[in-house]
């Protein structure tokens, strides 16, 4: 089986500062000067691959991943470690537009990569990530193949006959089924899915294969490129306030504390509920 | 050891100290066996050290005489503890019947004296509290180890630590004007404050460093500088080889500069904190801080310094500032930490050493290299210099490791140990030492010897001579039996 | 303006979504006409129930066997091909939020997840969301019609369906499920396949487990919510029991949920439920915008946190800096003694 899966370096947002909250020409904000990260659904959507690897493998049928980006140069550091995670293939689409809040041109490049390649029988991605938090590319990659899409799915699990077996979140249940791909498959809130870390021997012996890097322009058109046509733009954008008064309640000692929260503020409230 | 039971020992204290303080309950007695050093086990739910007896809150310096008094008396081993971030095993409880004698309650910032520019406070204030009330006074200790939220005042006497502007305000040892303690007889000693003396020997550093293996630290006083941090004058490089780094932080030292920060990254241990700006690359970080034309003309030699070696590449300031701000480690760090490694079974250890300019990059080259080769499953070798001093500079090494086929309790021997002997081994072997600030702990002692050479005589001495017992942290420092 | 109102009626949750839509149109479509409400749903004990509780006068129920998202945008797309609405309104629950842009991209129209406040303008909609994790609110325009928009939970105060007895309900229905069902493959009689049966022809096999009882959170009146901070399952699971002996309801943060020491119906923020309490208690938690959003609602927030630098503590009402253990331990204790001395209030 063939598995493209499909990640986003984010920055790690809860690092900003209050002040560093600028929002400058074109909606931009700078976030460069904090840390990235892996978009913590994509890291779900990549361990749950390797994961499905290994208990298809034990099973005696082989699977072959391939990893997608689409950014910078600087995402080659991230794809190196997932070659020496045992990727077989990774693959950045270079792009530098702002994409941010366009989710259906990052799935009209996905779709036409996946066209192009014809592989794989299925794509996993993670179902929102923390810039755009648009939470439709998984969604809109599986309506540009005409493909069915699982979304919030937890687990997946190797199944005869080249079939998975997909558990996914509902509303009011989870549901498993057991699919045929060709399928889209978006990752929710997955439980125990930190994404391992590969060793230094693995970096060496496998982290080293070239990246495959390819020109967006050759997956969606110049025009929507320069101006992505999404049916929306964006006008506006300014940061959301959560302070309160946020009253610290002395004492010097955690009984002091408790009894002064409990006697001055919890105590009638308390009786009101 | 101690024959006396631990009924009766749970009694003693609590007829000294009240029942309030004196705490028996299980989990805080597993809890208080082990300091960071054992978390993987700690975390994975395995406690292979004998758990103490109890663990005594204490308030005051007669408290803590009373207390010691009765754990010599009866010969029971005693472990003093305060911010609980020690790294090297420090806080085991390596005996049975241990008493922990936390003095995190000791907590009162006693005095800040801006005209002597010297702050006075009790062994378990914590240090990022200290510097805040100073910060709000515009005045700072100058003391900055990452550990600054957790640590606290005794503990950061105790082992001799140092922070991340000690090229300029030095280490722990430098800002120490005076000292309490109290010693295993219940004796209560205190050092006075003054600006120097020279009436013989400086005692203060027989209590610096000794890691609660001679005497319980109650009361210290430093010194204190003025908070500018306007003036901070912060460059950011990118290199490709640690060699030219040394080079720069030896030249910069060697003309007399005296920067706050002079840190330098090798590419592995960069990579975890720089990859957003520096891939690939090495990382030398300066700053100048102080009086402002002090501070702007350092700050503009060191820049000057840097411009001749074409390799290196400046950076936007403000990338080092808020990976900065960010660098401590809180308690938020600390549970996101637990959480990463029980999840993806890899942890991350350190060892801290420090040599002279000529040797510290044959050290730094020789220990990674032989770790990458010799050890299994790590993730991550590398290591940064952040402490340079006129005639060398410090190495602080960083591994991470995949725990695998193994139980938990096996970490420490399959990984920890074998990786902390090859840099331990190496370094002394060229002449360094093996511990730059963390202290020696409970794992290093086997070297201890070997680190001290001839005048181990006169730390042994020590020993003899102010805990003749034994009672006092055993294991740490001096290797027990 | 013409907006239409697609509700799931397959889920227990049909009530809550009616409302939350309801609150929402009610706030923001004064001036819009509305159209009907679509709602899918399996069997026909529910209908009475369905069409009391559709927002509004004109229902369009269709039956199928179960909440199928392929065979429901197939339908959808066909019903409405050559509608003339302009807005598609879903709740902001999973089903919302995948079947709206979905549907918007059949339909050729433009859609936006997670809309917590709209207005209209000439030849657009502008609609209102949170970005970068919350930590900022943007405004879009959108273009093209139809506009599919899926709401942001919690958003907007729920508004109950108001009961107008002299109302005639206008009630249309489609069958979809008339075929032969087996329990987990979706086959139909006749040799000719069927549209639905094609949208999920890849589906082989087919369980759902039903949650346990709802968690309570979103309706609770006090919660008290365990962060990273705890550090360890055992500690979430004892304050499950402090919650109990307080008299609130156990949520958690994503990390607590993402190393499955509490089960994910526990979940608080974005990723999970909003909470709208009287009172909400954190401990160890540290307050990002993602989480914060959850419990943005509470009257009263109680933070407790050994870090006074922490953003939840500028966003509590009330702050305690320690331990979060030793404090709410020592309010258990506060707590239970007032209650035995008779203070019946609790
Ligand atoms: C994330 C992290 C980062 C760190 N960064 C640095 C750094 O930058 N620089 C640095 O120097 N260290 C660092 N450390 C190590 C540690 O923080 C220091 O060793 C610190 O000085 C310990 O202080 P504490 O109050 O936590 O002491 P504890 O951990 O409580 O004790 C440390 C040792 O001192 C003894 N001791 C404690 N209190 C007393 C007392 N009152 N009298 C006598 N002996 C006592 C203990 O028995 C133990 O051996 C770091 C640790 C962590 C976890
Ligand atoms: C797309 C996206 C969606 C997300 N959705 C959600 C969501 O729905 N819900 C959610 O929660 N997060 C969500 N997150 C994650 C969010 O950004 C934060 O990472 C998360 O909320 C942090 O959880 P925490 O506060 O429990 O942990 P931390 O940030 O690690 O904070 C732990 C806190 O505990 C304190 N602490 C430690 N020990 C103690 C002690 N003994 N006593 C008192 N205090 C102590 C620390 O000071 C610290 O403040 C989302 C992120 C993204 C990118």
């Amino acid at each position: 089986m063939n598995i493209l899966t499909c990640f986003k370096i984010v920055s790690d947002l809860d690092l900003m500062s209050e002040s560093d909250w600028v929002v400058e020409d074109h909606f931009r904000i700078n976030t460069s000067f904090v840390k990235n990260m892996i978009n913590p659904y994509d890291e779900s959507a990549l361990e749950i691959t390797l994961l499905y690897k290994e208990q298809a493998e034990k099973l005696g049928s082989a699977v072959n991943l391939s990893a997608l980006t689409i950014g910078s140069k600087q995402l080659d550091a991230y794809l190196k470690t997932l070659y020496a995670l045992r990727f077989d293939k990774a693959v950045r689409i270079e792009n530098q537009h702002d994409l941010r809040f366009s989710p259906d041109a990052i799935s009209t490049v996905i779709a036409n990569y996946v066209k192009v390649i014809k592989k794989p029988e299925v794509i996993i991605l993670g179902r929102q990530s923390g810039v755009g938090d648009n939470a439709k590319t998984p969604l809109l990659v599986a309506e540009h193949l005409g493909w069915p899409c699982i979304s919030q799915a937890v687990k997946i699990e190797p199944a005869s006959e080249g079939l998975l077996k997909v558990s996914s979140m509902a509303d009011d249940g989870l549901v498993i089924e057991t699919i045929r791909p060709p399928c889209v498959l978006s990752i929710g809130n997955a439980p125990n899915s930190y994404l391992r870390i590969p060793t230094l021997k693995d970096k060496v012996n496998y982290g080293k294969k070239e990246i495959e890097v390819l020109e967006i322009e050759n997956y969606l058109n110049q025009a929507v490129l320069e101006q992505p046509s999404e049916g929306h733009n964006i006008t506006g954008l300014k940061p959301i306030n959560h302070k309160r008064q946020g009253v610290v309640i002395e004492g010097s000692t955690p009984a002091e504390k408790a009894q002064n929260l409990y006697h001055n503020y919890l105590q009638e409230r308390l009786k009101q509920l | 050891m101690s024959t006396t039971s631990k009924t009766q020992i749970v009694e003693t204290l609590i007829s000294i100290l009240g029942k309030e303080r004196v705490i028996t309950d299980e989990e805080v007695l597993k809890e208080s066996s082990v300091d960071r050093f054992r978390r993987f086990e700690e975390i994975h739910g395995y406690f292979t050290q004998p758990l103490p007896v109890a663990v005594v809150y204490l308030r005051n310096k007669n408290e803590v005489a009373a207390v010691l008094k009765f754990a010599n008396e009866h010969n029971i081993n005693l472990v003093a503890r305060t911010g609980d971030s020690a790294t090297e095993g420090g806080l085991e409880t390596a005996v049975e019947n241990s008493i922990v004698a936390d003095g995190s309650e000791m907590n009162k910032i006693i005095k800040i004296d801006p005209y002597n520019m010297q702050a006075t406070c009790e062994c378990g204030t914590s240090l990022q509290d200290l510097e805040d009330e100073l910060r709000e006074q515009g005045y700072t200790t100058g003391h900055s180890p990452q550990s600054k939220p957790l640590a606290q005042m005794g503990g950061l006497v105790a082992t001799r630590s140092i922070g991340q502007f000690s090229t300029l305000y030095g280490g722990i040892e430098d800002m120490v004007v005076g000292l309490e303690a109290v010693f295993p007889t219940g004796e209560i000693t205190k050092i006075k404050d003054v600006p120097r003396r020279a009436a013989g020997p400086d005692i203060r550093h027989v209590i610096i460093g000794n890691e609660g293996a001679l005497c319980y630290i109650t009361e210290v006083t430093v010194k204190i500088f003025k908070y500018r941090p306007e003036n901070n004058y912060l460059l950011g490089y990118t290199l490709n080889n640690m060699k030219t780094g040394f080079e720069i932080l030896r030249e910069v030292m060697a003309e007399g500069y005296k920067p706050s920060i002079a840190r330098l990254y090798d590419v592995e241990d960069g990579a975890s904190h720089f990859s957003h700006f520096a891939e690939d690359k090495c990382v030398l970080i300066l700053m100048a801080e102080g009086p402002k034309p002090l501070a702007d003309a350092t700050g503009k030699a060191m820049e000057k310094i840097v411009a001749k070696y074409v390799e290196c590449e400046k950076v936007d300031p403000r990338l080092i500032q808020v990976w900065f701000d960010n660098l401590n480690w809180d308690v938020s760090k600390v549970a996101e930490e637990r959480t990463e490694i029980m999840e993806t079974k890899n942890i991350s250890n350190t060892t801290e050493i420090s040599a002279t300019w000529d040797r510290i990059y044959d050290i730094y080259k020789t220990c990674v290299e032989r770790i990458r080769n010799e050890m299994p499953d790590m993730t991550l070798v590398g290591g940064h210099s952040s402490h340079s001093y006129l005639n060398g500079t410090n190495m602080y090494f960083v591994y991470n490791y995949n725990v695998v086929d193994c139980n938990p309790k096996q970490e420490i021997t399959k990984y920890h140990l074998p990786i902390k002997k090859i840099i331990v081994e190496e370094t002394i072997k060229a002449g360094g030492s093996m511990c730059h600030h963390h202290g020696v702990g409970k794992h290093r002692t086997r070297w201890i010897q070997e680190e001290y050479g001839s005048s181990y005589y006169i730390l042994e001495t020590l020993k003899k001579a102010f805990d003749p017992k034994g009672i006092m942290n055993k294991g740490t420092i001096f290797p027990g039996e | 303006m013409k907006h239409t109102i697609v509700l799931n009626g397959c889920s227990e949750t049909f009530l809550s979504q009616a409302e939350e839509v309801n609150g929402f149109a009610a706030a923001y479509l004064k001036d819009s006409r509305a159209d009907k409400t679509i709602i899918f749903h399996c069997t026909d004990r529910h209908k009475p129930f369905l069409i009391a509780n559709s927002p509004t006068p004109s229902t369009q129920l269709i039956r199928l066997p179960r909440y199928q998202p392929e065979i429901i945008l197939r339908t959808l797309e066909q019903l409405e091909a050559s509608s003339n609405t302009e807005l598609y309104l879903f709740p902001g629950d999973f089903a919302g939020s995948e079947l709206s842009p979905r549907l918007a991209y059949r339909l050729g129209g433009s859609s936006l997840i997670a809309v917590n406040k709209i207005s209209r303008t000439e030849n657009a909609l502008t609609c209102h969301k949170a970005v970068y994790s919350n930590y900022m609110q943007a405004e879009f325009k959108l273009s093209e019609r139809p506009y599919c928009i899926s709401l942001a939970k919690g958003s907007t105060d729920p508004l109950p369906i108001a009961v107008e007895n002299d109302v005639e309900k206008d009630v249309s229905e489609i069958d979809i499920a008339n075929q032969e069902w087996s329990n987990t493959v979706l086959s139909f009689k006749g040799d000719q396949k069927s549209e639905p049966e094609k949208a999920c022809a890849h589906i082989v096999d087919y369980e759902f487990v039903k949650k346990e009882a709802a968690s309570g959170l979103e309706n609770a009146n006090y919660i008290l919510v365990a962060g990273r901070g705890v550090k360890m399952k055992e500690k979430v699971d004892k304050l499950h029991t402090i919650a109990g002996q307080l008299g609130a309801e156990l949520g958690v943060s994503r990390p607590v949920a993402m190393s499955a020491w509490a089960p994910l119906n526990k979940l608080i923020g974005v990723s999970g439920i909003m909470a709208k309490p009287q009172i909400c208690i954190t401990a160890a938690v540290s307050g990002a915008a993602a989480f914060y959003t959850g419990i943005e609602k509470s009257k009263l927030i109680i933070a407790i946190n050994t870090d006074r630098g922490a953003p939840i503590i500028r966003a509590s009402d009330l702050a305690i800096v320690d331990d979060y253990e030793k404090v709410l331990d020592e309010l258990v204790q506060i707590i239970t003694e007032a209650q035995c001395k008779g203070d019946t209030s609790l």
